[in-house]
């Protein structure tokens, strides 16, 4: 027990020490959001080594991928027959050429370029795309993007098999193998976005010679791995640590144009942005995702010297509605509640001014409108809002009921939430109660529609304004969680999909987009999402495309040509 | 992690009339214990299995929902489709085979990935265990040892600022400090033999546990310098530190001993938050990941790992009460 003398002192101490703590933890200025930037420049050197911080994937097998980080690394391990250029529009890469369309449009003729070989030395034939379409399309590996090959004959039939694995059902599908060098393409209706398809991860090859069968597994992301599969891509994979690294080397037999510089690249795992920050300042890393919830502090430190660069990414939040859950049926109601927030000051409070605010679903660069095409329609209005309130029979947010806001247990959820909520109150005089879960609860609430107002939104599987509206807005579509229904959209969805006139088609896409935000029809968008890196000015290369692809590195859609400048 | 201990028995001091200590009676005693293992863990599995499918969200809910072709066939992939006791059916008869699954995140045997992480949870948590006992234990001695003076006012002061501070708060500060400011330390991974590498994990996962152990020294042993043994070793004119060793420490053994087994079970299986923090591939963080993911299989084989683990170091912890104090004796 502290005598008397010595209970002064250590009361001082301990208030001084909570001072400094406190002091340290310091005031956060309030700053303008971050606006875009570029990457690093520069001419790259021969060798040199990068290592990037990035998140452990779940698979290395393509035809089984979902998660970002995971076909990010596919990308450089393998690539299909075609390619997206900076612009999305698909170049050839192992195909010799764009392919030869049949005049029905549902057959697709590719031929393949010379001397393909996989990183082993064995021949690339057509057979190993084949066998890559076979294994998307085989039951036994539940490929999470097969839906997306489900217009070519026979998928869908072999993938739904209930009995599983059907080898007759494998011989029917619309992928054949004509010789070494050619393949065909057989599809149920002409689709437009098919050589986009191709130039995706499910439609990677899938070696042979290495995996003879379709249902063969393919080799986990374990020390294993490496050596037990071929690749096509620009990088072969040398070392695979669960959970701490990868480490790349450039693929021999790699027939693209730009070829690699590095000696090697190192894939640094880690979850948290946080730690990949602070890696990243003491020099243990080139590149890192920049932690969002730090951003104002960030910026500063990093903008004046290059170091951080943001990108526009095809992702946009909005607001959803369950509109089978009164009043949520009352278009008036949605508009209220989609012009009483205002997401300019939701973008600057919530994600410390990280993103875009927006009134459109479909990004500009995805074929849709500019963020501000629809703000008389939903745009932040006070006083329109509380007109539409009223007209929907609650004047001043009189025996309005309370809805729930079902919100995922991070910070920022439950930040968007609480914009949300006070929001409501003070421009509606309606009141709101959230709802905080775990993922997964909250995903499994969003597919059995068991929720009234739910932020949540889309990131697109592949650029073009289809992907941003099948199975969404039609009536009854597999992903159409908050009932969305309105005719027109339905018939537009349906001319729009087949039509093989593309210019009209993207109108058609513009107009549905027109018609979510006029009708509110499950969803208000608030913001276009951003990625924040950290790039040492080193690094050439990591430059995003147009659209931001699936990325959780920049520039991973070409990973060939980063390098270093020094 | 901190249960009841099954308490040893404690006989009155040894007389003519007391059985004499045996060397069997202590085997007999572990044999026992580890037979009682087996229903220990089957009640664990059962009650983590269906506690487990209770929680709302499977392991294939996503942000973005799956086709429902997609759902049926990775269901049926993982045996998930199957009815609730069918697949506790399949588990256990797995189970029984040594068989712990595979993760439905990575589809990796299970025991492969706590194998990978153990070997580096394992070497972070015995050096953090190390730590924590050795400057633990001294500092409480010391404190002890000095009361009411400078020395124990610091081991006061480290004990409580340690068990109050929470250990991420400590991990941020030590990697901004002494990695990003300094760059005395890494800020990433782990290496044995690299002290670049080990200092600051060790410190932001010990250190909560050496603060308690001081405490805990600290108490167990004023109680223990106040008895009369130990004046009378002190009168015989014995040196100080034979009194001190030879006769306090020893017999202040006892409470330490109790925590120090659950001690070892926590850091040797593993911090969620410390691991995250320094990005080290160990065990810990599949401890809680695998819960946010519904990974049933992970979920599964980690609980029951560490179980084990616990049930372990209980009863190595009763089986060093008997060599401590010679009083105890087992049957």
């Amino acid at each position: 027990m502290a005598s008397g003398k010595w209970r002064l002192p250590f009361l001082i101490a301990a208030i001084a020490l909570v001072a400094v703590l406190a002091v340290s933890c310091g005031e956060e200025e309030e700053e303008e959001g971050p606006t875009a930037t570029t990457a690093p420049t520069g001419e790259r050197i021969e060798g040199g080594s990068l290592t990037v911080a990035t998140l452990e994937v779940d698979s290395l097998d393509p035809h089984y991928s979902s998660f970002s980080q995971d076909i990010s690394l596919a990308r450089m391990l393998w690539r299909s027959l075609y390619t997206l250029d900076y612009d999305n529009v698909p170049q050839p890469a192992m195909a010799a050429e764009l392919p030869e369309i049949s005049e029905d449009g549902k057959t697709y003729t590719v031929k393949l370029r010379d001397g393909l070989k996989w990183s082993d030395g064995d021949d690339l034939l057509a057979e190993d795309f084949v066998m890559g379409i076979y294994r998307t399309c085989n039951p036994v590996h539940a490929g999470e993007y097969q839906y997306l090959l489900t217009n070519i004959i026979g998928c869908d039939d072999h993938f739904g098999n209930e009995a599983g694995y059907d080898e007759s059902l494998e011989n029917l599908i619309g992928a054949e193998a004509i010789d070494d060098l050619t393949l065909e393409f057989a599809l149920n209706e002409p689709q437009p976005t098919f050589p986009i398809i191709l130039s995706l991860w499910m439609a990677f090859p899938a070696p042979v010679h290495l995996l003879p069968e379709s249902s063969d597994p393919w080799p986990e992301p374990a020390p294993g791995a490496p050596a037990a599969l071929a690749y096509n891509g620009p990088y072969i994979l040398t070392e695979y640590q669960p959970g701490d690294h990868a480490t790349l080397e450039p693929n021999p037999n790699w027939i693209g144009e730009v070829k690699p510089t590095l000696d090697t690249l190192s894939l640094r795992f880690i979850d948290d942005f946080a730690v990949s920050n602070n890696a990243y300042r003491a020099g243990e890393v080139d590149f890192s995702n920049a932690d969002e919830a730090q951003l104002v502090a960030i910026v500063p430190e990093f903008e004046a010297t290059g170091e951080y660069v943001k990108v526009e990414i095809p992702i946009t939040i909005g607001l959803q509605m369950q509109l089978e859950a009164p009043p949520l049926d009352n278009l008036d109601v949605r508009l209220a509640l989609a012009r009483a927030f205002d997401r300019e000051q939701l973008n600057q409070v919530v994600y410390g001014g990280g993103h875009t605010p927006t009134t459109s679903w479909i990004p500009l660069a995805d074929g849709g409108d500019l963020p501000e095409a629809f703000e008389d329609v939903i745009g932040f209005d006070v006083e329109a809002a509380k007109e539409h309130l009223a007209d929907a029979g609650y004047p001043d947010g009189e025996d309005f009921p309370v809805l729930s806001i079902l919100v995922r247990d991070t910070p920022t959820y439950r930040g968007v939430a609480e914009f949300l909520q006070e929001s409501f109150r003070t421009a509606l005089n309606i009141d709101t109660e959230v709802e905080v879960v775990d993922a997964p609860t909250r995903s499994a609430r969003y597919t059995a529609e068991d929720f009234e107002l739910f932020p949540g939104g889309w990131q697109h599987d592949y650029p073009d304004p289809e992907n941003w509206i099948l199975g969404q807005f039609e009536t009854g579509g597999s992903l159409n969680n908050y009932s969305c229904s309105n005719t027109e959209i339905d018939e537009l969805a349906a001319e729009a999909r087949f039509n093989p006139n593309n210019e009209e088609r993207l109108q058609q896409y513009k107009d549905i987009n027109r018609l979510i935000a006029e009708n509110v029809c499950g969803v208000a968008p608030y913001l276009h999402f951003a990625n924040h890196y950290l790039i040492k000015p080193y690094v050439v290369g990591m430059e995003e495309n147009a659209t931001g692809q699936d990325s959780v590195m920049a520039g991973d859609w070409i990973a060939e040509a980063w390098g270093r400048s020094q | 992690m901190w249960g009841p201990l099954k308490g040893p028995h404690i006989p009155p001091w040894p007389n003519a009339s007391t059985p004499a200590y045996n060397g069997r009676t202590v085997i007999g005693y572990f044999v026992r214990r580890i037979l009682w293992m087996i229903p220990l863990l089957w009640a664990v599995a059962t009650v983590t299995f269906f506690l487990m499918h209770a929680v709302p969200g499977g392991p294939f809910d996503r942000e973005k929902e799956l086709p429902p072709a997609v759902l049926a066939n990775l269901e049926a992939k993982y045996n998930v489709d199957k009815p609730l006791i069918t697949q506790y059916g399949f588990y256990l008869w797995n189970l029984a085979q040594g068989d712990l699954g595979v993760s439905f995140k990575t589809n990796r045997p299970v025991a492969d990935v706590i194998r990978e992480g153990l070997k580096v949870t394992a070497q972070l948590g015995v050096i953090a265990f190390l730590y924590a006992v050795a400057f633990g234990m001294t500092l409480g001695v010391l404190s002890a040892l000095n009361q009411n003076r400078l020395p124990d006012y610091f081991g006061v002061f480290f004990a409580t600022v340690g068990t109050a501070l929470p250990n991420f708060i400590m991990a941020t500060f030590l990697v901004v400090i002494f990695s990003v400011q300094l760059g005395w330390f890494d800020v990433l991974g782990w290496e044995l033999g690299n002290y670049r590498k080990m200092v600051l994990p060790v410190l932001a996962l010990g250190t909560l546990s050496a603060a308690y152990i001081a405490r805990i020294t600290r108490a167990s042993m004023l109680e223990v310098l106040a008895q009369d043994y130990v004046r009378t070793a002190r009168a015989k004119g014995l040196k100080e530190y034979v009194v001190v060793l030879r006769h306090a420490v020893k017999n202040s053994m006892i409470p330490i001993l109790t925590v120090i087994g659950p001690i070892f079970a926590f850091l040797v299986t593993g911090s969620f938050i410390v691991e995250r923090i320094f990005a080290i591939n160990g065990i810990g963080r599949h401890f809680v990941q695998a819960v946010f993911d519904r990974d049933y299989g992970l979920i599964m084989g980690t609980t029951l790992f560490y179980a084990a683990v616990v049930a372990f170091a209980n009863l190595a912890v009763d089986i060093l009460y008997a060599v401590v104090d010679p009083r105890i004796r087992y049957r």
